[in-house]
């Protein structure tokens, strides 16, 4: 299905999905290709850094249509930015270690790029206009500290990682569609409404290692339960288009009945009136020869996000069963770690370029 | 100990089962932890760790020397590697338990019993507070520099203590706390093993995290060093206030 492309760019940078598309089973269908830059600023830069770098994002949209065929990009600032260069101390927190289990590298990077297309070509030339050598460079106010890249799309994790045995159908690492009608906070309830951010959102990025090997040894009903529930089988959430077969009010009922905490099911728990409060923006990456996923998170405030995680950790799931543990038959926990984190606030399109800067 | 539940989770059949499962076949991560020194022993015990924090197992250590002696060795039937790596939150849970109460020691208590494991700082290389003292009720928060040891691998467990001489205090030290961090000491020595420094650069703490003690608490009747001898049921413990 061709992705829709347009020349008008809304107010949020964040505001990709009108461009998606669907499935054949109406899934909202992302960009395969996507780039993260993170970056540091040099020195204090002003109105004529600003000004460089509206016209390097300007000129990469005025040479890419607005979408999945062309080319869609946020700018987000960190802690670092925003207590050094504005008069917002605060307004970012920084990121913190999220579970017993984890120590995640965690990242005050003052910027971060996030370019997503269907073409890595595009990618390619978003980030050479902008971090090369030409005249759209910004090496004189920003440099590079990390390029972290990535796909996510039906078939492409099966092409990436074929000895795996993971089905052509899926888009993820983990071998199901983790997008559903309805799985999303919607971009305008993650939409700040006033402040430094408004017409903006947050961004929590982690970088997160799969143990791909372990979790492709299970059978495929073993999968299910762990990634949605025990209840569902992995034909059942094949199948499916609308919401995941969450069950969050049955959790107690049904990890004591299977000895097996449910991710989706854990995490559904987050949810404010069955509305979820984050956007996922993940894809999956090879990086480092390491395979895992990028995990972009979009919300409104930074704490939807730790609740999220904290909820989806399942901690209670050892309560209703002796057999489960923090990681042991609790959702994905024993599959995953995440080695860094850093958080960000993404302006307004219109104040994307060194937002707020003290004069 | 009237504040500790009166049925805590207990080392049955089923959770040793659990824990000698996680030992045989941990859920080694794939990132960081396994990378380093050590690291397929440490994620296994790390995933024991949780185990065993997530199902209050050693809540039983802050009932009485005894129980805390009773979990390490039932923990010893299942791994003695496991046990040991537990033996000074067997120490320092009955330690806390018997000590006055107060705001700091009870919040530590109930972090106890809410499933945290704790160890101890076996060294104090350097500390210093960076407003000259520790914080206290007029200025409650403090930021300390420092380095500090440890004889396990501090991401097993939750909290550090450390005895703070000029505070004359138990530093209660999470391990998760902003601006800390810890590296291998290089090379494990041949009879302590592999130590751990733990670094704290301007590391924020909280006037309620520091329990203050007359004297140093390795020199209280009531300290038992790991591995020594545990007290007789009824020896000189002081008698825990309500």
């Amino acid at each position: 299905m061709t992705a829709p492309v347009s020349s008008r760019r809304p107010t949020g940078q964040h505001e990709w999905e009108a461009t998606f598309g669907r499935d054949a089973n109406g899934r909202p269908v992302p960009p395969k290709r996507h780039v993260l830059v993170l970056a540091n600023v040099l020195g204090r830069p002003g109105d004529t850094a600003a000004r460089h770098l509206e016209a390097g994002l300007a000129a990469l949209e005025e040479r890419y249509g607005y979408g999945r065929d062309g080319l869609l990009s946020t700018v987000g600032w960190g802690q670092t930015w925003w207590d050094q260069h504005t008069e917002q101390v605060g307004l970012i927190g920084a990121p913190s270690r999220m579970s017993r289990w984890e120590d995640p590298v965690l990242e005050q990077p003052s910027a971060i790029f996030h370019f997503a297309s269907d073409h890595q070509d595009v990618l390619d030339d978003a980030r050479e206009t902008l971090f090369g050598g030409g005249d759209l460079a910004q090496g004189e106010y920003l440099t590079v500290i990390d390029v972290r890249n990535g796909f996510v799309g039906t078939g492409l994790p099966a092409q990436a990682l074929p000895s795996l045995g993971i089905p052509a159908s899926s888009p993820l690492l983990l071998g199901f569609h983790s997008v559903h009608r309805g799985s999303q906070a919607t971009e305008e309830s993650i939409t700040i409404g006033s402040g430094p951010l408004a017409g903006g959102t947050t961004a929590h990025v982690s970088r997160i290692e799969l143990a791909v090997e372990r979790w492709h040894a299970l059978d495929r009903d073993e999968q299910a339960a762990l990634l949605f529930s025990p209840t569902h089988t992995a034909a059942q959430v094949e199948a499916l288009t609308d919401d995941a077969p969450s069950d969050y009010p049955k959790y107690e009922q049904t990890v004591a009945e299977y000895g097996i905490v449910g991710h989706a099911q854990a995490a559904a728990r987050a949810r404010v009136n069955n509305v979820p409060v984050i956007n996922r923006r993940d894809f999956a990456t090879l990086d480092e020869g390491r395979p895992g996923t990028h995990f972009v998170a979009l919300q409104r405030e930074l704490r939807d996000f730790n609740n999220t995680r904290a909820i989806m950790n399942g901690a209670d799931g050892t309560d209703y069963h002796r057999g489960v543990g923090a990681r042991r038959r609790n959702g994905i926990n024993a599959f995953f770690d995440v080695t860094r984190r850093a958080t960000f606030g993404l302006p307004s399109r219109a104040h994307r370029a060194y937002p707020s800067r003290r004069s | 100990m009237a504040d500790l539940p009166v049925s805590p989770p207990t080392l049955d059949e089923q959770a040793a089962q659990a824990l000698r499962g996680i030992l045989d076949d941990p859920a080694l991560p794939v990132g960081s932890t396994a990378a380093g020194p050590d690291g397929p022993r440490i994620a296994a015990l790390r995933e024991a760790h949780d185990f065993v924090s997530s199902q209050k197992l050693a809540v039983t250590a802050a009932w009485s020397p005894e129980a805390a002696g009773a979990l390490v060795d039932s923990l010893a039937r299942i791994d003695p590697t496991l046990a040991a790596t537990l033996r000074w939150h067997a120490t320092l849970a009955p330690f806390l338990s018997a000590l006055p109460a107060s705001r700091p020691r009870n919040a530590l208590l109930g972090n106890i019993r809410r499933g945290e494991l704790f160890t101890w700082a076996t060294a104090v290389g350097a500390w210093t507070w960076r407003d000259g003292s520790a914080p206290d009720a007029e200025r409650p928060l403090g930021r300390a520099d420092g380095e500090i040891e440890s004889d396990e691998f501090p991401g097993l467990y939750d909290t550090v203590l450390l005895w703070e001489p000029s505070a004359s205090a138990l530093v209660a030290l999470p391990t998760h706390r902003a601006r800390l961090s810890w590296e291998p000491v290089e090379p494990p020595t041949a009879d302590a093993g592999r130590r751990w420094k733990i670094t704290l650069t301007r590391v924020t703490i909280h006037a309620d995290e520091l329990v203050r003690l007359e004297t140093d608490p390795r020199t209280s009747p009531a300290w038992r060093e790991p591995g020594g001898a545990w007290p007789e049921p009824g020896a000189a413990w002081p008698e825990p206030e309500a």
